[in-house]
């Protein structure tokens, strides 16, 4: 009992001493924290409020520069007498809620605090070596939620088949090019494209009686949602950059995926108009 | 079988080639090369022993 108590009271006295030395210090830790947050689909407004929560816990000031593919970050003692400033690229790694809860939790820790510097520093290595979603699953569940898409359109039960085949055949298609590293934009036209053939078959074979939901929602898995309400929130928040590149990104995916499904109508001869 | 039809199976049909060729292509990947590979190879160690022989 007396040995935990002493351990608890060491542990606590080290997460309120344990800042970091110099500006140079938490400004190489802030950046890379908030250029792995970006990186993994978070908006400007949570690595702005939790890179300020992190500085204010350490008695420093932080200054940022949100930008579409680096964040550039500045770094004040509480007097202003020193700062230090970096450049960082955003990690590529794909949206991922995951990371981005675990970085928010880590930045709530440090600021109650919970931990200090040098365990935050091994947490967030830890953290960004979350590995990503089994794929399989990922597979399937989006195919599942396309197909429930379909029925709430008002599809029937011959069309959700023919979306969720549509959709297991188009994603697994973006899973098999993205793992080659293929353009994204290529990948989406591709998988657009086959995935309303495949949804086309309701008018080929003459199978259900609403054959248009089919085709219709058999391409709703490639829509990039997430960058869209993340353009949207930047836009709230006053991030113009941020929030336009955002959209642009997700317009030019939005016109890949409708030049695959107009190739698909095209190729089957389905009159849209 | 109208036209439509077959662009459809010839389409789909595509698609799961690829996904063929790929399965392929990985397990190739994963297992080495294969022994077929070294029939009409000139080069194969075989010839060290025939070699030997004469």
């Amino acid at each position: 009992m007396t040995n935990s108590t002493t351990t608890n009271h060491k542990e606590a006295l080290i997460a309120e001493t344990d800042i970091p030395a110099t500006p140079k210090d938490a400004c190489i830790f802030l950046s890379d924290y908030a250029a792995w947050l970006l990186g993994c689909g978070a908006t400007c407004i949570r690595i702005e409020k939790n890179v300020k929560r992190m500085a204010d816990r350490w008695n420093m000031v932080s200054e940022m520069t949100i930008l579409p593919s680096h964040i550039h970050m500045t770094v004040w003692n509480d007097d202003r007498s020193h700062s230090y400033s970096n450049i960082v690229r955003l990690h590529h790694t794909g949206i991922s809620f995951d990371i981005n809860t675990q970085l928010s939790k880590l930045s709530w820790a440090i600021a109650d605090r919970k931990i200090g510097f040098a365990e935050a520093q091994r947490n967030f290595e830890a953290i960004v070596q979350t590995r990503p979603a089994n794929p399989w699953m990922v597979w399937i569940l989006a195919s599942l939620a396309n197909m429930a898409f379909c029925r709430l359109f008002g599809g029937d039960f011959i069309a959700m088949a023919i979306v969720l085949t549509g959709t297991l055949a188009g994603y697994k298609l973006k899973q098999v090019m993205l793992e080659d590293r293929q353009d994204v934009r290529f990948v989406f036209f591709c998988c657009a494209f086959f995935s309303s053939v495949i949804g086309a078959a309701g008018y080929v074979f003459d199978l259900s009686d609403t054959p248009e939901i089919a085709l219709g929602t058999s391409v709703l898995y490639l829509i990039p949602g997430i960058p869209y309400i993340n353009s949207v929130s930047d836009l709230l928040d006053g991030h113009y950059i941020s929030s336009f590149s955002r959209f642009m990104n997700a317009m030019v995916l939005t016109a890949c995926l409708s030049a695959g499904l107009c190739g698909g109508l095209l190729l089957m001869n389905i009159k849209w108009l | 079988m109208n036209n439509q039809m077959t662009i459809w199976i010839l389409t789909v049909g595509c698609l799961f080639l690829i996904f063929i060729f790929r399965s392929i292509q990985k397990v190739r990947k994963e297992t080495g090369d294969s022994k077929i590979l070294e029939i009409g190879n000139e080069n194969n160690i075989y010839d060290e022993f025939d070699d030997d022989e004469s």
